[in-house]
């Protein structure tokens, strides 16, 4: 996905996990979560 | 992070996942590159850029867990002819932790999935995509089918979903106590 040029940055800790507690734990992904889009 | 937060809350976005059958149940992965999305955790983000590693989101690369503003993005995405031929959801998904402002969207270093919809093309898939959204309620949100057979994923994403038609505020920030 291209979002266009980046605005800010800023940091996000949630009071409350957005990761819901029912969810069964499942094993952490090995490989890296997204996208080396090809450098402009 | 030792730093103050800036918010406490997470800023919610737009995405496409692909549905990875590989596993006794489908579970949701990136649509770029082979990383699974667990259940029950957060999606760390990590560079991918050999010999360029950085806590992700990094300035100035494109590093991030990727998520749009507008719905009509993600649907956008959702078309891409060459995605058409895997199962794909389309869904809300929560991003926090350092994350990148952009344009049209956010990079961010962790995620989890709110909402999940698995896009049904053809309405000779219909057994099978009800079968993807019960497996993706793994999760622990909401998930079910988007029927995309007579209409396209924007569209059906607009009847279906009442967050699609409003674009997301970036969250204002919360006042700590004094």
């Amino acid at each position: 996905m291209q979002m266009g040029r980046d605005i800010r940055t800023y940091v996000i800790e949630p009071i409350v996990t957005p990761v819901p507690a029912t969810a069964p734990v499942e094993a952490q992904a090995a490989e890296p979560a997204e996208p080396a889009p090809v450098p402009s | 992070m030792s730093a103050a937060p800036d918010y406490l809350a997470p800023v919610s976005g737009w995405r496409v996942w692909r549905i990875d059958e590989s596993g006794p149940e489908a579970r949701l992965a990136s649509v770029v590159r082979p990383a699974a999305w667990p259940a029950g955790q957060a999606m760390i983000a990590a560079c991918p850029w050999v010999g360029f590693a950085h806590p992700p989101p990094g300035t100035g690369c494109r590093c991030g867990i990727h998520a749009t503003r507008d719905a009509e993005e993600a649907a956008f995405h959702a078309e891409v002819p060459s995605r058409r031929r895997d199962p794909l959801a389309i869904g809300l998904v929560a991003l926090w932790g350092e994350v990148v402002e952009a344009e049209r969207g956010w990079r961010a270093a962790r995620a989890y999935p709110e909402t999940l919809y698995a896009v049904l093309r053809d309405e000779s898939e219909r057994e099978r995509f009800a079968g993807l959204a019960w497996d993706l309620t793994a999760y622990g949100v909401p998930a079910g089918v988007l029927d995309c057979t007579r209409r396209g994923v924007l569209e059906a994403l607009l009847a279906t979903a009442p967050a699609a038609r409003r674009r997301r505020p970036v969250p204002e920030p919360v006042p700590l106590a004094a």
